[in-house]
């Protein structure tokens, strides 16, 4: 979530999905990988609302002009536990992590922000650790191809 | 070589970064909103929506299949009547050159 009230409002939507789910939990996992799980569900979730209405912001936009008053700019992100000497550049990591695909960011974020191990991301996306490892190294590439474009872009 | 270094230290830009720390209030307004039975009321309008726009699309579909239907068939009615008449022309004017 690049967004502090998307992050809030998505928190909250989390821990009532918690704990009105919490008899449904059957302990094959840790209770934090359950919640990891439907934290990302969440996320990914959330994300696909917001694009389908920035698709439909867009296409509103091209037929009634005054509608789009809405502004659907991604605007910068900071995050707020990034030291200040490094924030210049998280800014456009995150930029980039945003063109990621779903699995690629999710694996991406887990591995990089979170700092989880790759046995735990694997149980929280229900997928082998080798998949896990397959899906940070693609990210990463693609990571380098966009920031490479950028950087010829901007002849830094 | 530049350039290079350059993505290593975006890509390491994370690193040594702390958690995000929620607002004081947020764990509170989870809560209220549990005791209010808010999300339920908020989820079942959402699901609500969908269903609507789900039979929307349902109705809509049956109205143009049943008009793409109409329309055939008129244009299947006007093509076989086009035809009975010119069958009918035909026979007429034959049966006519019979009688001269």
């Amino acid at each position: 979530m690049q967004n502090k009230e998307d992050a809030e409002d998505l928190t909250q939507e989390v821990f009532i999905e918690v704990f009105h789910s919490l008899e449904k939990f059957k302990q094959e996992s840790s209770l934090s990988t359950w919640i990891y799980r439907i934290t990302v569900n969440k996320s990914l979730d959330f994300l696909r609302k917001k694009n389908r209405k920035k698709r439909f912001g867009f296409m509103t936009s091209l037929f009634h002009k005054e509608t789009s008053e809405v502004n659907f700019d991604k605007g910068h992100f900071d995050h707020p536990g990034i030291l200040l000497e490094k924030k210049e550049n998280a800014r456009i990591l995150f930029e980039a992590i945003d063109l990621l695909s779903e699995n690629q960011k999710t694996a991406f974020i887990l591995f990089h922000v979170e700092e989880l191990s790759q046995k735990e991301i694997a149980a929280i996306m229900n997928l082998s650790p080798k998949a896990i490892e397959s899906l940070i190294q693609r990210a990463k590439t693609t990571l380098r191809e966009k920031l490479g474009d950028l950087y010829k872009k901007r002849g830094i | 070589m530049k350039q290079e270094k350059w993505i290593d230290e975006i890509l390491e830009s994370t690193k040594g970064m702390h958690k995000a720390e929620p607002s004081p209030f947020l764990f509170e307004q989870a809560i209220a909103k549990v005791r209010s039975g808010n999300f339920k009321k908020e989820h079942s309008v959402h699901e609500n929506s969908t269903l609507r726009w789900f039979l929307a699309g349902f109705v809509s579909l049956i109205i143009m299949c049943n008009v793409l239907s109409l329309v055939k068939t008129n244009f299947v009615k006007e093509k076989n009547s086009d035809e009975k008449t010119a069958s009918a022309e035909k026979y007429f004017n034959n049966a006519t050159t019979y009688t001269y």
